[in-house]
């Protein structure tokens, strides 16, 4: 039920713009269509402030909101007739990293917590940084970037690969650290 | 016998390994930019909850009016007033009908189009005709809507705001345009509203990333004067085969007509009104929700946490649910000093360094703004009745707020306070908001929320038997300013 409390739509807008990067990356992390993530994330802020009674630990909201999130992007793959690409234990290990970084850095937002993905990635050889940025941030396709590049396919698959595995071990030997 | 199994052609990639969880929050990461992707998605959802809720109300007040019409007439004479007493239930049913026939306008499914923005700020603003009802946090209705006098703030969903001032003539044609027909708009786009679109009689004013003012004046002519960025302005209406564009840059201006465009001098942006821009300075656990962010103690010696000696975050207690989300904070008595009762107190430091900063040395003097809802059980004759919120601006180190907030009164930049005696209901909740003026930059803040103990409590009585704070929040603003002519 929609409130009528002009406040509390205000309240809500100010603690959901906090995780709203956050949202967004984690939607991301699984649907790759920009547009269709907008959509799953929109959708995902319109049921959690009809729900918001239903939440019993407030500083559970990012997490709340991420399941809210995967639900919606599941129902948004059946209508499409799509399967949703990840295993339950790869989505558990996916939520472990998003609770590492609320556990390990408390008091920062989430542009500043993903700056921890930034700085590995700027770790990156230039030739893996080279096919993430065309591939993550310019959203072209692995054929694409082969051609763009002048090498094979294959090539291309095995720099995104060293380039995911690399940061994944940055990150999280590094939140891993942060704990100890 | 020849292996007819075909050959793996060379050039076939090997499938690459699955990627892990923590593989995939990178990826998503990386394609939110880190974090900086621009995303609507908030600000769309906003729009969708505001119209529904401003759909809402517009029912009741609808069935409200079919009410009010039924009993008037229901008293109103003989014959007369029964067949219209007969006529009020009709509408009365008909009403109902509208209200809850299941294939009707339903909240949850309103098109965003016609909500494009909705008023946020008004000062002395009068609507003609229909529109007389509009106020402020409603979504603007899409037709054609007169502003007789005053000004309004509008916000777009796309994120653009604008400042109309009367007379104007306006239509709200999506959530990213607004037709003119007349009057003075002034729109402060952020990167992510660009192509927000203003429509004249004479002229169509794209967006590039900009602050700007259109002056629409009688005899179709319309006056575009950019501030900040750049704008492209085309003659006629029809955007895919304008007559003539320009492309307009800061400090500079053109006037337009059916005939063509000339540049002209500059009119100062003091000349047209002024939305408000907002820098949020929220404190750390506004809502009392994280236990963590709360210690007992004196006054905190760093930022981002609550501190006082007498309190304790808590969820529903004494009748009293939180304002929002699970907790809120409950004031106890502190002991007395010289037998006196002293008042329940909890403070926080506020960085006030970076955006708010820049914010106040480009605008001069601004709002500083703090509220907080407050909230008590009835208690008895000797329980406490008032609350105060303060909040004081400093230049120095956090370090030294304790000293500098002991001499507000001569070391704040600004320094502002509300009282509020609040009912005896458990079940409201009542807001309060302090406001003053800074216009030197900060380093930070403080925030004090105070349960005030009546100075006539006996000893052993407990001035404070249940008595809450709950959502406090506070902003820098340069507020909605009309025009200087």
């Amino acid at each position: 039920m929609v409130s009528r409390n002009p406040d509390s739509l205000h309240i809500f807008e100010v603690l959901a713009k906090q995780h709203e990067a956050m949202l967004l990356a984690y939607i991301l992390s699984f649907v790759a269509d920009h547009k269709m993530a907008e959509d799953i994330a929109q959708q995902s802020f319109l049921i959690a402030y009809r729900k918001i009674g239903t939440l019993k630990a407030p500083e559970a909201f990012p997490a709340w909101l991420r399941g809210i999130a995967r639900l919606e992007a599941l129902a948004a793959m059946r209508r499409q007739h799509r399967e949703f690409p990840v295993e339950p234990g790869v989505l558990q290990q996916l939520d472990e990293a998003y609770r590492r970084f609320e556990e390990q850095r408390p008091a920062e937002s989430w542009e500043e917590r993903f700056h921890l993905v930034e700085e590995c990635y700027g770790r990156l050889p230039d030739a893996l940084r080279t096919v993430c940025r065309l591939h993550y941030f310019e959203g072209q396709k692995a054929w694409q970037i082969a051609e763009g590049l002048t090498i094979n396919l294959t090539a291309v698959l095995k720099r995104l690969e060293r380039a995911r595995n690399a940061l994944r071990d940055c990150v999280r030997s590094k939140l891993i650290s942060e704990s100890q | 016998m020849a292996d007819t199994t075909p050959d793996p052609k060379p050039n076939m990639p090997q499938p690459p390994q699955a990627p892990d969880g923590w593989e995939l929050a990178c990826m998503g990461i990386l394609r939110s930019e880190f974090g900086r992707r621009h995303t609507q998605a908030l600000d769309k959802a906003m729009m969708q909850l505001s119209a529904e809720q401003a759909w809402v109300e517009d029912r009741a007040e609808v069935a409200q009016a079919v009410w009010w019409r039924r009993w008037v007439e229901a008293f109103w004479g003989l014959p007369i007033g029964r067949v219209a007493f007969g006529l009020a239930m009709i509408a009365v049913m008909a009403g109902a009908v509208w209200v809850f026939h299941p294939t009707g306008h339903q909240p949850g499914v309103i098109d965003l189009a016609t909500a494009g923005c909705r008023i946020t700020d008004s000062l002395n603003a009068h609507w003609n005709g229909a529109a007389a009802q509009l106020r402020t946090g409603q979504v603007l209705p899409a037709r054609q809507l007169r502003l007789d006098s005053g000004v309004v703030e509008l916000a777009f969903a796309s994120g653009a705001r604008a400042a109309v001032e009367g007379p104007a003539e306006l239509n709200v044609v999506d959530r990213n345009t607004v037709e003119l027909r007349l009057g003075k708009i002034s729109a402060d786009v952020p990167h992510n509203a660009i192509g927000f679109t203003v429509k004249t009689p004479s002229a169509t004013v794209v967006d590039l990333g900009t602050r700007f003012g259109i002056d629409a004046k009688a005899k179709d002519s319309s006056e575009v004067d950019v501030f900040e960025g750049k704008v492209r302005v085309m003659q006629g209406r029809d955007t895919n085969a304008p007559d003539n564009d320009w492309n307009l840059t800061k400090n500079m201006a053109m006037v337009l007509d059916q005939r063509g465009g000339v540049t002209t001098a500059t009119t100062p942006e003091t000349a047209f009104p002024q939305p408000s821009r907002v820098v949020s300075v929220h404190p750390a656990n506004g809502g009392f929700d994280a236990v963590s962010l709360a210690k007992l103690g004196g006054f905190p010696a760093d930022e981002g946490f609550w501190s006082g000696p007498a309190f304790e975050l808590t969820g529903p207690v004494e009748g009293v649910r939180p304002a929002q989300g699970g907790g809120m904070l409950q004031f106890f008595s502190p002991p007395r000093r010289d037998a006196m009762p002293v008042d329940s107190v909890v403070w926080q430091v506020l960085d006030m360094r970076g955006a708010p900063q820049d914010f106040i040395t480009a605008n001069g003097k601004v709002d500083l703004k703090a509220w907080v809802q407050f909230n008590r059980v009835a208690g008895d004759a000797h329980s406490a009745t008032r609350f105060r919120i303060s909040i004081a601006a400093f230049r120095g180190q956090p370090a030294d707020a304790a000293a500098l907030w002991a001499k507000r009164s001569e070391t704040a930049l600004a320094y502002a306070e509300k009282e509020i005696t609040t009912d005896n209901n458990p079940g409201t909740w009542e807001k309060v908001e302090a406001a003053t003026k800074i216009s030197a930059v900060a380093d930070f803040a403080v925030l004090e929320v105070r349960a005030i103990a009546p100075k006539d409590t006996p000893p052993g009585i407990n001035p404070f038997p249940g008595h809450f704070a709950d959502l406090i929040d506070a902003k820098v603003c340069l507020p909605l300013q009309r025009s200087r002519r």
